[in-house]
């Protein structure tokens, strides 16, 4: 994955599949006690409540406050118990009864029950949260029949793949006694501002612009743990920053590429550090292409191929993305199990086949060399998006499409692309979150109303296409669910409605002298429970 | 004013021959960039993040992408130039109108410009600049225009000084008791004569000028289609441990040419007022 880091990454690689193996999990937690674990903040986003806004943002602080009922882990199903210790589906699809933790406490003392996971499902998921909205649309009731079970009812057959998948990022409980009878959506609600969860740390402390402060909850539910006695977020002026106090032995960790990935190679090789991108297997992002459909000259089949026989994604990822990340081959990344296929179209990186295809769809050279022109708009948020838009301009213009960046800031981005449709391409980098009927068949589907980022609003409507994603999406069987979501690959791969290019892990710098870190799928996100310092 | 001391006080002044020198190079790099490095300066030609002088098909080494520096640098000096002459002209024309009407006229004209003046030279003329191109959308056009909005306040105020005590002389009353209209004596009678500080001035207002253009293009407000210094010196940032050279060419490049005008337009400034000379 990353030629540079071959070696540290192999052995980093090999050392936790050994330990995950051969050392029982209560081993983990015989680290040191005590410490306060310096990370450099991310964003700060208006309010902490990650059961509303499922966001990589939000979660980076309240994943270690406020827990879901069940987390991701390497190996096994994929799937460790949080909050829920088992969980059953019934024949029909129709019911999920989970058994929940006994013992558990919220932060200020009052016992954890199932009434916060009614609560938190009827009350926060399937009412306001962005994800949850679309997969708890048919959660019918919760019943609590006593203090640790909850019978989740869904008005039609759902598959409980698809919720087991969702509850990592779409299930963090809220309490019920803070929330029940207020508004819960509002940012500046008291326990959104300072949030009261079951998690390792208590919410301390908050000064915006300055840092956060997360301290040791002495009475978490699992025994010896956490270790470290507080984490402190302090927030950076820039990623030059960063890798500076990474040197200097300020910081212990940083995520989600908080330094540049030129300084992330190099502070590799720095005695004491190490980089790392394993941890981020179920928050992959994919570098699109994304496309107008609107265009006539777009929506033809045979142009959006040869936009795609133009492009040379081992290029983008030797270059943009230094040899961090795989060049993507459909809409799923490969970490996708068990839906992911390789059995699709396959586009060789062919100029010249890219120019006879433009010239079958009747779209010929000009005098001055161009066939049409396209404004391409990459997503501000990233640097690679920005520099895939760069190298796209130049591949484009090699076969004659005139493409004219068009730079915006990230509200307008967002406007253009997701609202107004002002826009022929756009360089977007998609989130892939464990299940295609997530985050990814939203992509596909049409009918999504504008306004809604990051879904199908590229004017793509095929029939064909919508029945493969309905069906899927109440398919109980994971068996002939898989199968459905490996013809929608195969489909995706011969339209071609957008274009996937390179899947990519965020990066994390990491000092050697934190124990247990990135040993989960979602690990910057995850509670940190078991971390400790050397 | 004599235009032969003119041109021999000038041709003393070495700092001020350096200078033209140095500007002499870049005005020619870019005319000549398209002959030079025919195409589009941002294609991708190499392998990415080549040294300076390991290969010599690139001399000054490639970019992250591997974009020819110095195809970049030759045609960048084409959109410093552009921005800096418009920008300066922009605001030397605005200039000019707004104290020349001001100082002639006086009374409540002068009040109201002047106030209009002040308004603009309080509020800081980046930030400004920022929020006109927020509004106009990133572009080399709409920069140049942010700029000149920004900087006519200088050959105003120094236009209306001029008039103030030019109106008062001889020939423009002999002018008025010929007949000749408002128009007339402001541009044919006073303006001729009070036009030596302003060019003087413009200078200092180019080199100004192409400083906030690369800032501008820094910060990714400029158009993304064209190359320019700036936009090459943002590229380099993520990479300035590993590979300097990147952001550190382009960044002298815009050091030698501001410098460059600067030394001119103080040459022209000892040459215009021999008696202010500070030898």
């Amino acid at each position: 994955m990353a030629p540079r880091l071959t070696r540290r990454t192999v052995l980093h690689g090999a050392l936790g599949a050994a330990g995950s193996s051969l050392i029982p999990w209560h081993a983990y937690a015989q680290g040191k006690r005590g410490g306060v674990l310096m990370v450099a903040a991310d964003s700060e986003p208006p309010h902490w409540n990650g059961a509303i806004v499922a966001s990589n943002g939000v979660f980076f602080v309240s994943s270690k406050v406020l827990e879901p009922l069940a987390d991701q882990a390497f190996g096994g199903s994929g799937v460790r118990p949080v909050l829920a210790t088992a969980w059953t589906p019934s024949a029909d699809g129709r019911s999920l009864t989970f058994q929940l933790r006994s013992g558990v406490k919220w932060h200020d003392g009052r016992d954890f029950s199932s009434a916060d996971v009614a609560f938190s499902a009827m009350e926060v998921w399937k009412k306001l949260q962005n994800f949850g909205r679309v997969v708890f649309k048919d959660l019918e009731a919760v019943e609590t029949p006593n203090a640790t079970t909850a019978i989740f009812r869904f008005s039609k057959p759902i598959p409980s793949q698809l919720i087991v998948n969702a509850l990592p990022a779409l299930s963090t409980v809220l309490p019920k006694h803070l929330y029940e009878n207020t508004d819960i959506a509002q940012p500046s609600h008291p326990a959104n501002q300072k949030p009261v969860g079951t998690g390792p740390y208590t919410f301390a402390e908050q000064k915006r612009g300055e840092f956060v402060r997360l301290e040791r909850n002495p009475s978490y539910w699992a025994p010896n743990q956490p270790l470290v006695d507080r984490i402190l977020y302090r927030k950076m002026a820039d990623k030059g920053a960063v890798a500076a106090a990474h040197e200097s032995g300020e910081l212990h960790l940083s995520c989600f590429s908080a330094v540049s990935t030129a300084d992330a190679i190099r502070l590799g090789k720095v005695k004491g550090l190490q980089v790392s991108t394993k941890g981020y297997e179920g928050i992959l992002y994919t570098a699109t292409v994304e496309i107008n459909h609107r265009r006539k000259e777009l929506a033809d089949v045979r142009v959006r191929r040869a936009l795609r026989h133009a492009i040379d994604p081992k290029f983008l990822l030797d270059t943009v993305f230094q040899g961090f990340g795989a060049i993507a081959t459909g809409p799923i990344p490969a970490s996708g199990a068990p839906f992911y296929t390789t059995d699709v179209a396959q586009y060789a990186f062919d100029p010249a086949r890219a120019e006879a295809l433009l010239d079958e769809a009747g779209y010929k050279k000009g005098t001055d060399g161009m066939r049409f022109a396209l404004k391409l708009l990459p997503a501000p948020f990233f640097e690679q998006t920005r520099l895939t838009g760069d190298y796209l301009r130049q591949a484009l213009r090699r076969i004659g499409i005139d493409a004219q960046i068009e730079a915006n800031d990230a509200p307008g981005h967002i406007a253009k692309v997701y609202k107004d449709h002002a826009f022929d391409l756009a360089v977007a980098a998609l989130v892939y979150r464990n299940d295609p009927a997530i985050s990814t068949t939203v992509l596909y589907r049409s009918g999504t109303p504008a306004g809604v980022p990051f879904a199908n609003q590229y004017g793509y409507a095929d029939p064909e296409m919508d029945k493969l994603i309905d069906q899927a999406a109440s398919e109980i069987s994971d068996a002939d669910r898989a199968k459905l979501y490996v013809a929608f690959q195969k489909k995706v791969m011969t339209d071609l409605p957008i274009l996937p290019l390179v899947d990519f892990p965020f990066l994390s710098v990491v000092s050697d002298k934190v124990v247990n870190h990135h040993n989960n799928p979602r690990w910057p996100v995850s509670s940190w429970a078991d971390v400790s310092l050397a | 004013m004599n235009e032969r001391g003119f041109k021999q006080r000038f041709a003393t002044n070495r700092g001020a021959l350096a200078g033209l020198a140095i500007l002499g190079v870049v005005v020619l790099a870019a005319i000549v960039a398209p002959l030079l490095f025919p195409g589009d300066p941002l294609d991708i030609v190499g392998r990415p993040l080549t040294e300076p002088f390991e290969y010599w098909r690139f001399p000054l080494g490639t970019d992250r992408l591997g974009r020819d520096m110095l195809a970049g640098l030759v045609h960048g000096a084409r959109a410093s130039l552009f921005v800096g002459l418009v920008a300066a002209g922009g605001a030397i024309l605005i200039g000019i109108l707004v104290g020349a009407v001001a100082g002639y006229f006086g009374g409540w004209t002068d009040e109201a410009l002047m106030r209009l003046t002040e308004t603009f030279q309080t509020v800081p003329g980046f930030i400004l600049a920022l929020a006109l191109i927020a509004v106009m959308g990133p572009g080399v056009v709409s920069v140049a225009i942010a700029i000149a909005l920004v900087s006519w306040t200088g050959p105003a105020r120094i236009t209306r000084a001029e008039f103030l005590s030019l109106k008062q002389r001889e020939f423009v009353a002999a002018s008025r008791v010929l007949g000749n209209g408002h128009g007339y004596i402001i541009f044919r009678e006073i303006l001729p004569n009070a036009l030596a500080p302003i060019i003087v001035l413009g200078s200092v207002i180019v080199a100004a000028a192409i400083l906030i253009e690369s800032a501008l293009s820094y910060l990714g407000l400029s158009d993304p289609n064209v190359a320019t210094w700036g936009q090459m010196i943002a590229n380099g940032r993520a990479v300035f441990r590993s590979a300097w050279y990147v952001s550190a060419i382009p960044g002298f490049a815009i050091l030698l040419t501001v410098l460059a005008v600067s030394l001119v337009g103080e040459g022209l400034t000892d040459a215009a007022n021999p008696r202010t000379g500070r030898r």
